[in-house]
């Protein structure tokens, strides 16, 4: 009986084995002057067949295996039609490298050779580098940055999954004090009794709590960007990071569809600000094109800014803000609306007391307040910037020709208002809200954009 | 002023030249359209009504106070639907411009969107069964920013979508090749 099931089990694995065996004997790729080429399977053959011009990014990713053998998994992103991108599972790292090198500087001289017809008679035409370029080391992360990000993360998140874990241990180990002690013991231990008993109980909990949250972020942080570098290539900048799971990406300067920069309190404690940059995506929901900095200090992010807008220049941007009622709805909406709910399942679950809670107005007020102060926008010839967030601040940066189409939108409180909209900016990435202008401040935006991307001829992807 | 455009000042005459996206006047849907909101939010509603109508037949017992006000209940639905229909069918319509096409739509959250059409990825046209009896069309307008900056332009008689969607068609095709050149 026994003989049986490993003669089964043997009999599957072999096939599996063979059937790997063959597909590695029939899996081909090549490549040539216009295209990546890709034919696999055994019984059910796929050809696939990309352009250089389709395609978005090349990315380089090593588990522990590839790491030891030096070799790499090579992925082909490309825009727009989903499932049609490409895979290979296993490739000595520098060829890797030089075929991403190769299809880089293909696609680049294709440009080139659009733009020359265009104009500028003089540039010469650049030679084609098929070698690996690995560009100029800008920086890489520290041990000490690392922790500081790890410690700068959302703890809320890890917090939940901490807490998840340990309720669930708790109600275990009740389960076992009560099989063992009884359930007087059990009644005895959580009465009124020993309520100091408890509350230190509590208290020690939730500091293990914070801890546990604080040590996964930081080892989470450690493992995932591990070896951290930012280089500077010709065609963009390329970034390494990661233990096991060894991720190198290219973001190409021509294909940053939008750069946000932002920072929560704690980083702003430690003088450190996350960059990601995003690429146009086939499927906006997913974070897959974004390319993260996860946190760079003032010398470094002005390296790594420089990618998409000069420094200075975002520093002399003039700021405008908007209409002073988006405090009001803000405060109304956003932060009185909540607390009353809560404040009346309050009065519901323990009575009066729970008015004490509308202590909290004024301070709600001045958060509104300062939320209105921290949402400001700018344009200039080629950018179009908004910052926001009081908490968490962020930066949306965003080519003016890059944009896709621009909305003018107007709620009920704005269509009875009559005479305020916000514009609703969409980029390959990303939209991007500018709430509650004079409508006529508003509608001469608009046309600036429109203007903006209808008279540039520069190609957008 | 404080406007965004302060930094303009100086070339007056650049930003007054900048065309208006709110000047052209914008063109309404078919009429067909409206009978066909009606008819399918009517279409919608035929279940509820069988019910109310019904329940007296199969449950005598179910006074008939509560299902007349059901009944009521209904037909004061029905016609708060149509009157939004009607008036958000006023709201709807559409311009081109050389350069772009402009749509509106929406009666209580408002939205005016203009796609250049530079940023247009493809046009196509659908049509729904209602639709086709009535000779209407839906002309769809795709870019790369997701569904939430595509067009969707229903109520167009079916030849004049045909022609709308060619032109739009051969101007993304010139705007490409103007790029390339």
């Amino acid at each position: 009986m026994e003989m049986s099931i490993i003669a089964v089990f043997l009999f599957f694995s072999f096939i599996s084995t063979l059937g790997s065996i063959l597909s590695y004997f029939r899996f081909y790729f090549w490549l040539d002057d216009r295209h990546f080429n890709l034919h696999e399977g055994i019984l059910r053959k796929n050809k696939l067949q990309i352009p250089f011009e389709r395609i978005q990014a090349i990315k380089l990713e090593q588990n522990l295996f590839h790491q030891a053998f030096s070799l790499t998994a090579l992925e082909v992103e490309t825009a727009g039609s989903k499932g049609a991108e490409l895979k290979i599972y296993a490739l000595p790292m520098a060829l890797a490298q030089e075929i991403r090198s190769y299809v880089f500087s293909k696609k680049e001289e294709m440009d080139i050779s659009k733009e020359e017809s265009v104009a500028l008679k003089g540039i010469p035409k650049t030679s084609i580098q098929t070698e690996f370029d690995g560009g100029d080391l800008l920086f890489k992360l520290s041990t000490e940055s690392l922790i500081k990000i790890g410690l700068s993360q959302n703890h809320l998140r890890t917090m939940g999954l901490v807490l998840i874990f340990t309720l669930v241990t708790f109600e275990r180990i009740t389960e076992l004090y009560m099989r063992y002690a009884g359930e007087e013991a059990l009644e005895e231990a959580y009465g009124l009794g020993n309520f100091l008993l408890n509350a230190m109980f509590l208290g020690v909990s939730f500091s293990v709590l914070l801890a546990l949250a604080l040590g996964y972020s930081i080892v989470q942080t450690l493992i995932r960007h591990a070896d951290f570098m930012v280089y500077r290539t010709r065609e963009g900048l390329r970034v390494i990071g990661g233990l096991f799971n060894r991720i190198e990406q290219v973001v190409v300067r021509r294909k940053i569809q939008l750069m946000v920069l932002d920072a929560n309190p704690l980083k702003r404690l430690f003088g450190l600000k996350r960059v990601r940059f995003f690429q146009a995506s086939s499927d906006l929901m997913s974070t897959k094109e974004s390319i993260v900095i996860p946190g760079c200090d003032v010398v470094q992010e002005k390296k790594v800014i420089e990618e998409y807008i000069s420094p200075d220049r975002l520093l002399n941007l003039k700021w405008h803000s908007v209409q002073p009622v988006y405090a009001v709805r803000y405060f109304l909406l956003t932060l009185l609306l909540p607390l009353l709910i809560v404040v009346a399942a309050g009065y519901f679950r323990f009575g009066i007391q729970a008015l004490w809670l509308l202590w909290l107005i004024p301070v709600l007020g001045v958060l509104a307040n300062l939320h209105y102060n921290m949402l400001k926008y700018a344009v200039d010839d080629d950018y179009l910037v908004l910052k926001k967030g009081f908490w968490n601040r962020r930066i949306f940066i965003v080519k003016l020709y890059k944009i896709q189409s621009v909305e003018l939108y107007r709620g009920f409180y704005e269509l009875r208002r009559g005479d305020i909209g916000s514009v609703i900016v969409h980029t390959a990435a990303r939209s991007i809200l500018i709430p509650f202008l004079r409508i006529d401040e508003a509608q001469k935006l608009i046309n600036y954009l429109i203007y903006k991307v209808e008279a540039d001829r520069r190609d957008w992807i | 002023m404080n406007g965004p455009f302060s930094d303009f000042t100086n070339e007056p005459i650049l930003i007054e030249n900048i065309p208006d996206f709110e000047q052209p006047a914008l063109k309404p849907l078919d009429k067909g359209y409206l009978t066909i909101m009606y008819i399918s939010n009517l279409l919608q509603l035929v279940l509820p009504i069988a019910w109310i109508v019904l329940i007296p037949m199969f449950f005598p017992e179910i006074p008939s106070f509560w299902s007349k006000m059901g009944l009521i209940l209904i037909l004061a639905f029905i016609l708060v639907q149509f009157l939004i229909i009607r008036w958000s069918f006023g709201v709807k319509g559409y311009a081109i411009r050389e350069k772009d096409i402009i749509y509106q739509t929406g009666l209580f959250f408002r939205s005016k969107t203009i796609i250049p059409f530079a940023r247009v990825q493809h046009g196509e046209i659908t049509r729904s069964l209602l639709s086709r009896a009535f000779g209407l069309s839906t002309l769809n307008v795709y870019t790369a920013g997701g569904s939430s900056s595509d067009l969707s332009i229903p109520g167009i008689r079916a030849e004049e979508a045909e022609k709308l969607c060619a032109f739009i068609l051969q101007k993304v095709n010139q705007e490409m090749k103007d790029e390339e050149e």
